[in-house]
């Protein structure tokens, strides 16, 4: 085949190869996380981590309300169940992109290629966001059968809610993995410690009345938030306790879409001014450790 | 003497021959040199004060406001400040010490410690005593900041006990962190996920954010097996005397138990790590990667 | 006796229980090499240099067989053989990158229980050895793959080590690095007489420059053992020469050299179409029994009216040596998964 010299100029990134980056990175992603060594071990700890994760609230719950309010507790099983979407994205995200750097040393490999380290990243950690879903649902069965969670589900509401919600928290997880590439320290425990901050001002486990009154733009600047009330409209047929309950569920639903909205950008323009960072510093193939 | 030289010896088998006294100072030494990078890199990547210290301050936090939610006894804020103290030692112990040798393998670093003639226990204790820096910070941030915020207030009677019942905790916590790390070394690529599972279900199994007893007749078996359970539960009744919240067990009997535990699990730490050791030998598993 | 060699193996065996069939990284292999001998391994990648030289070195355990360093069991003594062992492995990424150079060196001084201030007079001497007086403060991930490797050297000299394992010390090393990595262990060849290194490499000229007795190591076993000389005199007992005259010699040519006493034949250098044409000068191809004989060559064509303009000592290299011993060279790997 002959190459003339304008088919010798090398064309830009189309969608049909990011498509494609984003099919292999997540055949990869799947290779990388069902590499088990012990498939019950994981299977273990898949249920596990979720089910004492809501454990800890039942018994806090049990402990100081004898299992009197039981719309508290729906509460926060819904938003137990839900923040372990959260934890599995940013963990997955950031864990990818660590582990490329550090562990298999191959991200300076996919960077010179002429695709984006965008949908290689997406689709890299999707094995890991997919196996949250799955605690998802592991701790709803368990609330619904043994807690007495009364599941109202409205799926045209929960459908949408849901999309956006994930799509607001893979924004924020895309932030956190180009925030953790850009930076010289450690960085495997930081989603976790990312997680838990946003379990603090996301109404996951509390109302966000009970927060300082400081904290409260925070609260309702947070998509996550207006996810999470959603959902529980959408799984429970009612929101929450407090000031974000009195809101209708069309104003809950264009909150969070309009939050969404505003994070994507902010997030990939974010991603990809570390990454320029992270290559003016020469932190691409960088190994951490101590 | 050469410019190489560091030895008087004649031959490689009178340099083999190492006193008992020289074997423990070149542990000892060991110790302090494998701690030197955990406490060296704080002081050059200080972001682990916000990654470390704050954001696990939060997560703490949210706890508090559980219970205020549901309108509990201040005395339940302490227990949340104290178990969320303790938590920080424990993934010290999970993350800096028992899945430290995975990585470590993955580094290259794992086959450079099996052919130096110190013993691992001294490059683990070495790991876990340079991580006490962060640990430690962020324990007393936890108390600290907790504190002052959530206006918890403490009822410390025995605080000559209440340290020395510390003390006893962390031995065998950390007697349990180098048995992991041989684990952890047997079962490869799963570290990661041990690692994972050996948090929220450890949490919830040693109370850090509820009294013990409220597990019921579970609490009976993480008093036999869980340092972190059996400390915290000892420390709140001796920290929070009059909260009005009984413990599990007496303390005087916790004592007990804890130091049992870890004569156990510094004993099972060596025996564990030597035959892993021979384990991963006879398997080639110490420099095969991405196992 | 095993005792008094520095590394003594007999029918070291390491078989690998690998997916879909195991593996025989080592079938069997004999080797002794005394105090302060410099020993090479030379063999394609598969070969299982790496496997002999983790058994030798504590880090993995033989299928069958016995294997001594110093004296001591590499199964049952493992924690004296570790006092007096080093290993420097190639094409590593080792080390904790927030740590100097210097500070990096100081911790493994630690490791081997190097008293304090002994541990960083060691330190500071080996960066001076090894050229990184200029490195010695900057941050172990900044330097370069060969400063890395310079490091690793300087590691690797830390506690005086009486037996040495270079594991393809000089892999991925540009020219001058991993010349400058030769001259430092010779230096210390020079410096530290008795002491014993094991060198596993497939660079030729490597083996060659350190090593007084090398073997030829090609799927897990031992299939030629000697000096380097004696190696290439398997493939080629005579001495062969590359003469140049300004002209051929004069009453009988090349047959009144074929009847010198030790010289095996003569012919034109021309006749293997190594010689130019057009060029005024006769190459000769003389092959002789010993060296010894090319006095008496030189001074035959000096008395038949030439003149020696050029000379030269044609050798096999190691490569012809495998090639002869195996049936392929070294870049003609069958595809075998690498575990050494």
């Amino acid at each position: 085949m002959a190459v003339t010299g304008r088919a010798a100029s090398v064309r830009g990134m189309t969608l049909a190869d990011a498509w494609r980056t984003f099919r292999t990175a997540i055949k990869l992603g799947w290779a990388i996380e069902s590499n088990w060594s012990d498939p019950f071990l994981f299977a273990v700890y898949t249920m596990a981590k979720p089910l004492a994760a809501a454990g800890i609230l039942v018994v806090m719950f049990q402990v100081i309300t004898g299992g009197q309010n039981p719309e508290f507790l729906q509460f926060l099983i819904v938003g137990s169940a839900l923040w372990n979407i959260v934890f599995g994205v940013m963990s997955g995200l950031v864990q990818s992109i660590l582990e490329d750097r550090e562990r298999y040393r191959m991200i300076k490999y996919v960077v010179v290629t002429p695709t984006s380290l965008f949908p290689f990243l997406l689709g890299r950690s999707l094995a890991r966001v997919a196996v949250s879903f799955v605690a998802v649902v592991l701790t709803m069965v368990v609330g619904v059968l043994f807690l007495g969670v009364d599941l109202q589900p409205n799926l045209l509401y929960l459908v949408p809610a849901t999309v956006l919600g994930v799509t607001a928290v893979i924004a924020l997880g895309v932030f956190m993995a180009g925030w953790c590439l850009s930076l010289r320290q450690e960085a495997w425990s930081y989603p976790e410690a990312i997680a838990g901050a946003l379990y603090l001002v996301s109404g996951a486990i509390f109302p966000i009345d009970i927060l300082p009154t400081i904290l409260h733009p925070i609260a309702y600047l947070s998509p996550t938030t207006w996810w999470l009330e959603a959902s529980r409209r959408g799984l429970l047929g009612h929101g929450s306790p407090g000031a974000i309950g009195g809101l209708s569920d069309e104003v809950v639903m264009l909150i969070l879409l309009v939050s969404t909205a505003v994070v994507i950008p902010v997030a990939l323009a974010a991603f990809a001014w570390f990454m320029r960072r992270a290559r003016r510093a020469g932190l691409l193939d960088m190994i951490t450790g101590s | 003497m050469n410019r190489y030289a560091s030895t008087t010896a004649t031959n490689a088998r009178e340099a083999a021959e190492w006193s008992t006294g020289r074997i423990i100072r070149s542990n000892l030494r060991a110790v302090i040199g494998r701690a030197y990078p955990r406490v060296i890199g704080l002081t050059r990547e200080p972001s682990w004060l916000f990654f470390e210290i704050f954001l696990p301050f939060l997560a703490v936090s949210a706890f508090v406001f559980v219970y205020r939610a549901l309108e509990a006894p201040e005395a339940y804020v302490g227990f949340v400040v104290l178990g969320g103290a303790m938590t920080a030692f424990w993934l010290n112990v999970v993350w800096m010490m028992a899945a430290q040798f995975y990585w470590e393998k993955d580094q290259g670093n794992l086959e450079l410690y099996f052919t130096a003639p110190m013993h691992l226990m001294s490059i683990l204790a070495g790991m876990a005593i340079g991580g006490l820096v962060m640990t430690s910070s962020r324990a007393l941030a936890v108390i600290g900041i907790g504190s002052l915020l959530f206006g918890v207030t403490y009822d410390i009677q025995q605080p000559f006990l209440l340290a020395g019942v510390f003390l006893l905790t962390m031995v065998p916590l950390y007697g349990m962190g180098m048995l992991f790390a041989s684990l952890f070394l047997l079962w490869g690529r799963e570290a990661f996920h041990l690692a994972q599972l050996l948090q929220e279900p450890i949490y919830f199994l040693g109370g850090v954010n509820f009294p013990l007893r409220a597990l019921g007749p579970v609490a009976g078996v993480v008093m036999a097996t869980l340092p972190l359970g059996v400390g915290l539960d000892a420390m709140r009744q001796l920290v929070f005397a009059d909260s009005g919240v009984a413990g599990v067990l007496p303390v005087g009997t916790e004592v007990l138990i804890l130091a049992v535990m870890g004569v156990v699990f510094i004993v099972a730490a060596r025996l564990a790590l030597g035959y892993l050791e021979t384990l991963a030998r006879r398997e080639g598993r110490l420099t095969l990667r991405w196992q | 006796m095993p005792d008094d060699l520095a590394i003594h193996a007999r029918g070291v065996t390491r078989v690998y229980k690998a997916k879909p069939e195991r593996v025989t990284a080592l079938g069997g292999v004999d080797l002794d090499v005394a105090p302060g001998e410099y020993f090479g391994l030379l063999g394609p990648n598969g070969a299982g240099k790496t496997t002999l030289i983790k058994i030798l070195t504590t880090l993995l355990i033989p299928t069958a067989g016995t294997a001594m360093v110093a004296g001591f069991d590499v199964v049952t003594e493992t924690a004296k053989i570790r006092r007096v062992i080093n290993m420097v492995s190639g094409g590593e990424q080792s080390g904790y990158g927030l740590l100097t150079a210097r500070e990096q060196l100081w911790m493994f001084s630690q490791f081997y229980g190097l008293p304090n201030r002994e541990g960083w007079r060691k330190v500071d001497e080996l960066i001076e050895i090894t050229g990184l007086t200029e490195q010695k403060d900057q941050k172990v991930r900044t330097l370069s793959t060969g400063q890395r490797q310079k490091l690793n050297f300087a590691r690797g000299m830390l506690n005086d080590p009486w037996v040495l394992f270079l594991d393809e010390p000089t892999l991925g090393l540009d020219v001058a690095a991993a010349r400058d990595l030769r001259e430092h262990t010779l230096a210390w060849k020079a410096a530290a007489p008795g002491r014993t290194l094991l060198l596993t490499t497939h660079y030729m000229v490597e083996a060659e420059q350190l090593c007084d007795r090398i073997a030829i190591v090609d799927r897990g076993m031992i299939l030629a053992l000697g000096t380097p000389e004696e190696l290439r005199r398997r493939v080629q007992a005579e001495s062969i020469f590359r003469i140049e005259l300004d002209r051929l010699p004069q009453n009988g040519g090349l047959a009144a050299l074929t009847d010198l006493p030790g010289v095996l034949s003569a012919v034109s250098a021309d006749d293997d179409g190594t010689d130019a044409a057009g060029s005024d000068r006769v190459a000769l191809k003389v092959a002789l029994a010993d060296d010894s004989a090319l006095t008496s060559v030189v001074t035959a064509v000096s008395e038949r009216g030439s003149h020696l303009v050029g000379l030269a000592k044609s050798e096999p290299s190691l490569e012809d040596v495998f090639v002869e011993l195996v049936g392929r060279g070294f870049g003609e790997e069958d595809g075998k998964d690498d575990l050494s």
